[in-house]
């Protein structure tokens, strides 16, 4: 019984170039929704323009890019905004709104497909439902007790949850985190990644993060692709590449 | 191919950092404020200023020293009684009102006027419409300049100025002293607020519009809370301003503190005047606080 997944992004060809600048110069991949992916490489590669491209906030400049079997290039405004509205994007430096409580931060994440006046109904006075479904995505991310502070009052790894739990209320198919390892003290990165991979596990996510380090990496992955000055120079599962490749991927 | 890009292709929001490196720059500031002195200098010197025209003369000293003398010992009475007329400390709360309530309506008229105003200043409010350019990327620059002007010939004449103007068409009715208020108080509210919201870190919004949210769900939930303890602030003490020029208006005859300041010191009664004058500073430094106050409240 088990089908054949439908991959979850396809590029062939994908290439991106900002200004003058060639950031990504013909990538070919597929990515499965059921087999979390980690882009790796060093500062430069393209991981950041990579993630922003699967999150349609940038269109290809060349290339084809299918999401979810749907080819970006042909999609209007209004089709592009409506599929963005199901994908979860956990920024490095976008940020929570200040001003609002940690809840209400989360309750933004449905804007994209409500109406303007509906999300400040959510923003003011949000329906018991709602309220309900705040509070268990802040739960599971481990924030139940900061449900009213502001966001000015949490910690980088508390704003980083605080986004998880925005994205996961888009109810979202497709999660993409850009190095979420950045915000956080060191020594509770293996629990972000733990709670990234259940996330994806328990809600049949699509998940793809960008990682600075490797070695995590390789150890919660069971897939690598490695960018190289805009061009995948790796992909496969982390017991394949070996240390001289992994070496020769951030040597100068 | 056209690449749409969701997001501005990289440039770096902060703007305010490289206007921040160029004043920080060694001799430019140095050259600033001597080029400042030399301004202040040459005006010192068109106007043929002498520190001797701030020595008063005998018949001046006279009336300065009753003046001063009579600060110590307000009216709490009238001093010359007026027939018909309710005592002094009642008609001082009732002109007290008056002024307030001048101040009130003038900076709400003001405030309704700088919203929009403020709103069609802002470059965020355009923003998405400027990249995508062509003719409606045209007209709203068009737009945006328009409104940028009308705040600036609003705020570039004084509210005493649009009293002049206004009561030599309307006559010395309350409501023209409201608009004189409202008129400059609006261009200014509109300047400094689309200033304060362009201002701000662009981010958030932009998170939202990865959220899919539309322009105005992007600049009313993402970028104008940003802003708003600072715009309040600043609304608060335009109120002070308001309460300022409120009194002053009583001047051109509007029957507020001005007018009492006024006739009191026209007819000689000093302990008068400074009752009026003990009022309105106590008026405004209670705002003051009471502002202050709101502010730590609110804006944290």
């Amino acid at each position: 019984m088990a089908q054949p997944l439908t991959p979850a992004f396809a590029a062939r060809g994908l290439r991106l170039r900002l200004g003058a600048t060639e950031v990504l110069r013909g990538l070919d991949f597929e990515l499965r929704p059921d087999e979390p992916t980690a882009l790796v490489g060093p500062s430069g590669a393209g991981k950041t323009s990579l993630l922003r491209l699967l999150g349609t906030a940038l269109r290809p400049t060349g290339g084809e890019l299918y999401v979810r079997e749907r080819d970006v290039r042909a999609l209007s405004a209004a089709e592009l905004r409506e599929l963005r509205s199901r994908i979860g994007f956990v920024h490095q430096d976008l940020t929570l709104v200040p001003g609002y409580s940690a809840a209400s931060n989360v309750g933004l994440g449905r804007i994209g497909r409500r109406g303007f006046w509906s999300a400040v109904r959510t923003l003011l006075a949000p329906g018991q439902g709602e309220r309900l479904e705040i509070l268990e995505l802040l739960e599971r991310v481990g924030l139940a007790e900061r449900y009213h502070a502001p966001v000015e009052q949490l910690s980088g790894g508390e704003a980083q949850r605080t986004a998880i739990a925005r994205a996961l209320f888009q109810e979202p198919h497709t999660l993409l985190c850009d190095e979420p390892l950045a915000a956080v003290d060191p020594t509770r990165s293996r629990d972000l990644l733990e709670l990234l991979l259940g996330l994806a596990r328990e809600r049949g996510l699509t998940l793809v993060c960008s990682l600075h380090n490797l070695e995590l990496a390789r150890e919660f992955f069971p897939r690598l692709i490695g960018l190289r000055d805009g061009a995948i120079a790796y992909d496969g599962p982390p017991a394949d590449l070996s240390s001289a490749a992994a070496d020769a991927l951030y040597a100068f | 191919m056209r690449s749409e890009a969701l997001e501005p292709g990289g440039s770096p929001p902060a703007g305010g950092r490289d206007r921040a490196l160029r004043a920080a720059a060694p001799g430019r500031r140095t050259r600033l404020v001597l080029a400042c002195t030399a301004v202040a200098a040459l005006a010192y010197w068109a106007l043929g200023l002498s520190l001797g025209e701030l020595v008063p003369r005998p018949a001046g000293r006279a009336v300065l020293g009753e003046l001063l003398g009579a600060a110590l010992r307000p009216a709490i009475a009238r001093e010359v009684p007026i027939p018909g007329a309710p005592p002094l400390l009642l008609d001082l709360l009732a002109v007290a009102w008056r002024t307030l309530a001048f101040a009130v309506a003038g900076m709400g008229c003001a405030l309704l006027l700088a919203l929009p105003l403020l709103l069609l200043s802002t470059d965020a409010l355009w923003a998405r419409v400027l990249e995508r350019g062509g003719a409606l990327g045209a007209a709203a620059r068009l737009v945006r300049s328009g409104a940028r002007l009308a705040s600036a010939l609003l705020r570039s004449v004084h509210e005493l100025l649009w009293a002049v103007l206004l009561l030599s068409a309307f006559g010395v009715e309350p409501f023209t002293g409201v608009v004189a208020i409202a008129l400059p108080f609006a261009g200014t509210l509109a300047r400094l607020g689309s200033e304060m919201i362009d201002e701000s870190d662009p981010r958030p919004a932009l998170a939202l519009r990865h959220l899919g949210a539309g322009s105005a769900a992007e600049l009313f939930l993402g970028r104008l809370p940003l802003s708003l303890g600072d715009l309040s602030a600043y609304a608060f003490y335009r109120f002070e301003c308001a309460l300022r020029s409120a009194a002053v208006l009583g001047f051109f005859g509007y029957d507020t503190l001005g007018l009492r300041l006024k006739t009191s010191f026209n007819h000689l009664r000093y302990g008068e005047f400074w009752t009026y004058l003990y009022a309105l500073l106590a008026m405004v430094l209670v705002f003051e606080t009471l502002s202050a106050l709101l502010r730590r409240r609110f804006v944290g």
